[in-house]
């Protein structure tokens, strides 16, 4: 691979207002007119998105010591139970925990409603101790008020997903949303021409450390995500990639509401719709190459979600170029496709990336370490105890 | 022509033969897309009526004579603009095809003319943006 430019003449660049910034939208079209060359000899970096539901999220809160003190061991938030195995006054709200009065309600609510600025109903009880005496509390508690609130989410930005149906008699409502009966339509979740993961798919320059867009604040991918399991298989003369994933995190206070919404999918339970961003530096042509791969090109298979084990039939493989015409051919059958990601949104943080890049108030970080390629998958097999 | 109406009658007009009246003697299409009739409350239908103009204005007549709501039906379904995320996940269960995303923004779109009340787009909305009042 013959590098073209470093990180450190991309944030010289950027320092100086000259760094060329397009989106994987724009770099489509200039790869094709002038030839990946000629593109990567001019474009610095280009900027991918994607704003999914993505349930393995939620936020580390530290709440402050309150008079006289106390150890959290059972925690609520507006009646949403909180993980309580830390030390006192720390605590992991997930986004799928729902509340125990409202399935609808859960932590993605709260955590939307923090980040909106409402206050919020806090609960905790504890056996107490000599250092921890106080057993209860119920307080009201918001963001300003509360001392440490980071977003870190295990899993996210899944590179590729399968396309739902469902080949069985009757509706069913999965994540995927609801599935009408003997294939009545598709449901897709990639934002694909513009998704992070399938703009880099071999993690050239996604790594430990990169520095992204996470809900409007700027973040860092911590690690892989859990479950990341890449793998490559040819579609139709093209690569399908799948199964990259990655572990994020930012200041939970500096996000923007706009780019996290909380979600409830009917028969399912709550979820949260994050926006991730990932800059990609043209560093070479190869990297020019991987980021102007557009929907036509991008292939993914489809699933039966009416299967109800672990292993699911395939029942073909389309293009995103396919999908998001809105409807597929599937087994001889026109089949309604609607994507539960949003292109829009993807789009606007692409664009929104683009523009603090080009302001100079968001720099690239080359990653400390490079994603694994390959690692063990394993499933759960249930022993008897 | 064709006109979209709800028609809201009290549980004593419930035994009105009102489709068969529109049907034979005012010569009109009449497709019910919505229809919610319980004991003793006020029953709602929502019905496409397709003639000639005059018989639909005669219709629609007849039916207010008999102590009846026949209101031409607007917009019931209000998308909450700020709380909608464009993820279109509402476009495959919409059975009319009347929730779209734009082909150019995929931003999503309502066409009245092809919503038919049906109210699975406020089910399926994973935000919570979308409500029908009916």
């Amino acid at each position: 691979m013959r590098h073209i430019r470093t990180y450190d003449e991309i944030n010289n660049r950027i320092e100086k207002g000259e760094a060329v910034v397009v989106t994987a939208e724009e770099i489509i079209d200039i790869a094709r007119d002038e030839g990946p060359r000629r593109a990567a000899e001019h474009v610095d970096v280009v900027t991918t998105g994607t704003f999914s539901p993505m349930c393995s999220s939620g936020i580390f809160l530290n709440f402050g010591h309150a008079d006289p003190p106390i150890r959290m061991q059972k925690i609520t938030i507006n009646d949403v139970p909180a993980h309580g195995g830390l030390a006192a006054v720390d605590t992991y709200l997930g986004a799928t925990s729902a509340s125990r009065s409202d399935p609808k309600y859960g932590g993605a609510h709260v955590i939307e409603d923090l980040l909106k600025g409402r206050e919020v109903a806090l609960s905790a009880t504890s056996g107490g101790t000599d250092c921890y005496p106080r057993k209860e509390i119920n307080t009201l508690v918001d963001l300003n008020s509360i001392n440490d609130a980071v977003m870190y989410n295990p899993r996210n930005c899944y590179q590729n997903y399968t396309v739902a149906i469902n080949s069985t008699e009757r509706s069913i409502k999965t994540y995927m949303g609801t599935l009408l009966p003997k294939m009545g339509n598709a449901h897709y979740s990639t934002s694909g021409q513009l998704s992070p993961l399938l703009n880099d798919p071999t993690f050239k320059t996604i790594g430990v450390g990169t520095r992204i867009f996470l809900c409007g604040a700027q973040g860092y991918v911590t690690w892989n995500g859990t479950q990341h399991n890449p793998s490559v298989q040819e579609v139709n003369g093209k690569k399908m990639y799948f199964g990259g994933t990655l572990s994020v995190m930012a200041n939970f206070k500096a996000m923007s509401t706009q780019y996290l919404r909380a979600a409830y999918l009917p028969g399912y339970g709550v979820s949260i719709f994050i926006g991730v961003g990932v800059p990609i530096p043209i560093l070479s042509e190869d990297i020019l190459k991987d980021v102007s791969i557009s929907d036509d090109e991008i292939y993914t298979k489809v699933v039966d979600y009416g299967v109800k084990s672990r292993e699911k039939t395939v029942h073909g493989y389309v293009n995103y170029g396919q999908l998001r015409s809105g409807t597929i051919e599937l087994e001889g059958k026109e089949v309604r496709a609607s994507p539960i990601s949003s292109y829009a949104k993807a789009r606007e943080i692409c664009e929104t990336l683009k523009e603090s890049i080009q302001r100079g108030e968001f720099k690239l970080q080359s990653p400390y370490e490079r994603m694994p390629d390959k690692v063990s998958f394993n499933n759960l097999e249930v022993r008897e105890l | 022509m064709k006109k979209k109406l709800i028609i809201t009658f009290p549980p004593e007009n419930v035994e009105k033969p009102l489709v068969y009246t529109l049907i034979k003697d005012f010569n009109l299409w009449v497709n019910i897309h919505r229809a919610i009739i319980e004991p003793q409350k006020n029953g709602k239908i929502v019905v496409e009526l397709r003639g000639e103009a005059d018989m639909i204005e005669k219709g629609i007549s007849y039916i207010k004579e008999l102590g009846i709501g026949a209101n031409e039906l607007e917009s019931d379904v209000v998308i909450d603009k700020d709380r909608c995320v464009d993820c279109g996940v509402c476009t495959s269960i919409c059975p009319t095809g009347a929730l779209k995303l734009d082909k150019d923004t995929y931003k999503l779109s309502l066409n009245y003319d092809e919503c038919v009340l049906c109210g699975f787009c406020e089910e399926t909305c994973p935000v919570g943006a979308i409500s029908i009042n009916f």
